[in-house]
């Protein structure tokens, strides 16, 4: 057997999943200074578990906000839209105009914080499109 | 020849069986019928609604990339179009668990789309009200905060 998949936790198998993401398709989905790798422990072979929590709780470490991973939404749709990780912000984020982005300054506190993260990112982004990395 | 099928099963139990070349759309999944051939795959973090219109999705797309040949660029606009008409149907929490199902399933061509949908919502929104509506973000900035951040962007006159 070539390969083994196994981790232990959800979170550390949803960013092994973002990892694989990147491996696969060379894509930069994000570059975030918050999804530092992470060493998967292998223990045994064995199909991953699809159905572990994603929670991203990487927000928590430095600012305390809990990032909610993919839930399945319940019966109230209108009520609860999730709340996105970082990487998709900043995939959106990278999809809008430059001139659009004041509207996002007074969101709300976060959206203000990733606007002061979010061009570096961007940099890097289109550093690597331009293959300079 | 028959074609090799594949068991995705959603967060309520529901079995999807979809043509290996449809799943395959996701990286994830291929990745995963080649490790563990012949496996039902549970996708308990995915609602069957969300699961369907991502197989829809995954179909149209292995259609029109079989159709290849000469009609191939007329295709790949028809194909655009049908993107934009997909993603204007699903209502805005829908498009975000959308968006979060492609991401989690590594399909980029979906992920792309979907992003861009919401960046052409977000767009589409006057003022920041508008957009805290459409998306239900909660304003947590104080009287004070948003006057500092006036300041800080202040056009030097």
């Amino acid at each position: 057997m070539s390969k083994a998949y196994m981790v232990t936790e959800g979170r550390d198998y949803y960013q092994e999943m973002l990892r694989l993401g990147q491996d696969h398709t060379g894509r930069v989905r994000a570059s975030s200074s918050r999804s530092r790798p992470r060493k998967v422990r292998i223990r045994e072979y064995k199909i991953p578990d699809l159905n572990a929590d994603p929670c991203l709780d990487m927000d928590e470490e430095e600012t305390g906000e809990v990032v909610v991973g993919f839930r399945p939404q319940d019966a109230d749709y209108s009520l609860n839209v999730p709340q996105l990780p970082y990487e998709l912000e900043v995939e959106i984020l990278a999809r809008l105009p430059r001139f659009e982005y004041w509207k996002l300054k007074f969101l709300n506190k976060r959206f203000s914080r990733l606007l002061k993260e979010v061009p570096s990112s961007l940099e890097t982004k289109n550093r690597f499109a331009l293959g300079r990395i | 020849m028959s074609k090799k099928m594949i068991v995705l099963k959603s967060s309520e139990g529901v079995s999807f069986v979809v043509e290996e070349a449809v799943a395959r759309q996701s990286k994830i999944i291929s990745f995963l019928v080649e490790e563990f051939p012949d496996r039902e795959l549970p996708l308990t973090n995915m609602t069957s609604e969300i699961l369907r219109k991502t197989i829809e999705y995954c179909k149209k797309h292995v259609v029109e990339d079989d159709g290849g040949g000469d009609s191939s660029s007329s295709s790949s606009g028809d194909l655009k179009e049908w993107d934009v008409k997909f993603v204007a149907e699903i209502d805005q929490p829908r498009l975000m668990d959308l968006l979060m199902a492609a991401n989690y399933l590594d399909i980029p061509s979906l992920l792309d789309v979907t992003c861009q949908k919401v960046a052409d919502t977000i767009a589409a929104c006057n003022d920041e009200k508008e957009i805290r509506a459409t998306f239900n973000i909660e304003n947590d900035f104080t009287e004070e905060e948003v006057e500092a951040i006036r300041m800080e962007n202040q056009y030097p006159i």
